[in-house]
């Protein structure tokens, strides 16, 4: 039996005084050192979580992939902020919207997808469902993603505003939107007379 | 609600909001003018600078909005037009503008001012669209924007050769079309000099009607980082010399409509990886006769340089060229090609097994095919000759085909559902092959399900999908 055992000590004793051994233990300590601060966090894992506190006192745990879909929380995690972060701006329900919206673009896109068209399809009828809300909504949506700073979902909101005003007259955009006239006749004749080819109904 | 159709009634409103006047808001003006200018960006012009009468507060929020998108006909006269114009791009205005769209179908607009103003104001994206009739050269400014991502030029004047310094270092899409570059002298320098003046350019588009110049042209495209290339030349009659040279390592995606004349020479093609051949090679008909000559060795050069892609589309011309080709020269075995897209006359149904044969791998297959489908069993046929019948089955129908899509609409004949069985009995891993049915030439709807459940599928597995 102990003869047996000699190849397996013999072994274990080159590798513990082995050059490659102790180079790999240096190495191991280097890594494990973090010579640049916040080297470690710049790495995107997706077991990190990120903390959102709303203005309504409502809380959020994100993955930190998905929080980084707002440029205002990706600059905000990059410069060394590690407790939860405070949205004063931004309410409960609204940031609720907001985070489904980020899970449901961070998972699609990846190098691999861009080209891919019905993966996009797929997520331009997802956006068109999410959507259709109502316009207090909306608005604290468009608001949201402002401040958030998320390109993808201000598009989104402002297009879909868009799409009410698109094709109607001024006085429609009024009623739709509760917009006040409060011009005088002889002003709105003069807008009007500024862009006489805008109002023109045969153009 | 949201998206629904657009009714003219005034009193439509949101869901949810109230009826009453007092309770209501008036959220769209709370907004801070950015975002309301954002908002109105998605717009087309017109429908911004209409909101100018809503209130006071809009009268000239639309003049801030970093999209134009203009067409001189939308005026009632060309001045108007002009004035404008000028009133958008005062040269004392400074705000960013990041697109502008311009059609200009008269002559006397003040555009390169105007094209000036849009490049100190840190423009991106520029689409200018002029006519034969009109003769706009584009400033000098223009060739040193450092903010351009994707310049379309339509029917301009472009010189480049006074010019010693060019710069596009942002552009990433460039859209050429029917360009005249200074004098014709001019051309081949200008034209070169605008490519390789772009280092991070990806997608380009080139079109050119092939009168455009009396003498031998070759246009250069030089580019480290270019990846997608469509070439379309216009032919009035064949011209001499008039050619491309392409030297781009990452073209991946190249799209002509070209009759691939005597100096259309790609350098390394192996990075391609989609291509759409519309038109090209130019002959009519493919004789025994061509083989020797230099045009059936170029045919010959471009089919083995195209041997490595991924993804191929093929007009009808085209593909009956490559079968008659192919009856006096084998074709190349284009090993990597897992998706085809396919549009040929009935006529050349026949040789489609014969094409396929080269596509081992084929996984996915659209089929389009020209041509009354009643001339599919006109008087030409009977049975020891019949119009649609395929003599054999190509490897990739056994072993690698999943996917047939068929986007002519059938109506049910029995040729058609020659060419449906055919891919149906012969697959042996067919998943999903899709059809469309003419709803109102079928005879007999009940039938046509009837006979098309009938036939025997070769892939347990096969999917059946009529739209």
């Amino acid at each position: 039996a102990f003869v047996e055992n000699i190849p397996e000590i013999y072994i274990l004793s080159l590798l513990f005084f082995s050059p490659h051994f102790l180079y790999l233990l240096i190495s191991v300590s280097v890594l494990t050192m973090d010579p640049i601060p916040g080297l470690s966090k710049l790495t995107v894992s997706s077991s990190k979580k990120i903390v959102l506190n709303c203005s309504d006192g409502k809380s959020f745990e994100i993955d930190e992939a998905v929080a980084r879909k707002s440029k205002l929380i990706a600059d905000m995690i990059e410069s060394g902020c590690d407790g939860p972060i405070p949205l004063q701006n931004v309410t409960g329900k609204t940031l609720e919207k907001v985070i489904e919206y980020c899970k449901r673009h961070v998972v699609e896109f990846g190098p691999s997808d861009e080209d891919d068209e019905e993966a996009a399809e797929k997520l331009a009828i997802w956006d068109a469902e999410f959507i259709k809300v109502d316009e207090e909504t909306i608005f604290h949506l468009i608001l949201a993603a402002n401040y958030l700073n998320i390109e993808g979902l201000l598009s989104l909101t402002c297009k879909t505003v868009a799409d009410y005003i698109k094709d109607k007259t001024p006085e429609e955009v009024r009623q739709i939107f509760g917009i006040e006239n409060d011009y005088t006749p002889e002003e709105e004749e003069a807008v009007r007379k500024e862009n006489v080819w805008a109002f023109d109904p045969n153009q | 609600m949201f998206g629904s159709e657009k009714s003219k009634s005034p009193s439509r409103r949101w869901k949810g909001s109230s009826e009453s006047r007092l309770e209501e808001l008036d959220r769209i003006s709370q907004l801070p003018d950015p975002l309301i200018c954002n908002i109105l960006s998605h717009l087309p012009t017109k429908d911004a600078v209409k909101t100018s009468v809503c209130s006071a507060r809009w009268r000239s929020l639309w003049l801030w909005v970093p999209c134009l998108e203009l067409s001189s006909q939308s005026f009632s006269d060309f001045k108007a037009f002009m004035s404008f114009g000028d009133r958008f791009f005062d040269s004392n205005r400074v705000s960013c503008i990041n697109k502008v769209k311009l059609d200009i179908y008269e002559d006397g607009a003040d555009l390169k001012s105007w094209i000036d103003a849009t490049i100190k104001r840190k423009i991106q994206h520029l689409h200018v669209r002029c006519t034969p009739c009109t003769d706009y050269e584009m400033p000098s400014s223009l060739y040193n924007c450092e903010t351009l991502v994707s310049l379309k030029l339509h029917e301009v004047r472009v010189s480049l050769v006074d010019f010693r310094f060019v710069s596009l270092p942002c552009v990433k899409t460039m859209h050429l079309k029917y360009i005249r570059y200074g004098n014709e002298a001019n051309l081949e320098a200008s034209f070169k000099r605008l490519v390789s003046c772009c280092p991070v350019l990806e997608e380009l588009k080139i079109f050119a009607y092939e009168w455009m110049s009396r003498r031998a042209q070759v246009y250069r495209v030089v580019s480290r980082s270019l990846k997608k290339l469509r070439i379309k030349l216009e032919e009035d009659f064949e011209t001499l010399g008039l050619g491309f040279v392409i030297d781009a390592p990452l073209l991946s995606c190249l799209s002509i409509k070209d009759s691939l004349s005597e100096n259309f020479i790609i350098n390394n093609m192996d990075s391609i990886a989609k291509v759409d051949l519309y038109g090209i090679f130019g002959l009519d008909d493919f004789g025994e006769a061509s083989v020797v000559t230099s045009r059936g060795s170029r045919i010959r050069g471009f089919l083995l340089g195209i041997s490595k892609v991924r993804d191929m589309t093929i007009c009808r011309c085209t593909f009956k060229l490559i079968c008659q080709y192919s009856r006096f020269q084998p074709l190349p075995q284009f090993g990597y090609m897992s998706h085809l897209f396919v549009t040929l006359r009935v006529s050349d149904l026949k040789s489609l097994p014969t094409f396929l044969e080269s596509c081992p791998k084929l996984k996915s297959l659209i089929l389009v095919w020209d041509g009354n489908s009643k001339k599919m069993h006109s008087d030409g046929d009977d049975l020891h000759n019949p119009i649609i019948h395929f003599a054999s089955v190509p490897e990739c129908l056994l072993s690698s085909l999943e996917f047939v899509d068929i986007k002519t609409c059938i109506s049910g004949h029995a040729p058609e559902m020659k060419v449906v069985e055919y891919f149906l009995k012969n697959s042996a891993i067919l998943m999903k092959i899709t059809l469309r049915l003419n709803y109102y030439d079928c005879a007999n709807e009940k039938s046509f399900f009837k006979i098309l459940m009938a036939i025997p599928r070769r892939s347990a597995t096969c999917e059946v999908v009529v739209l």
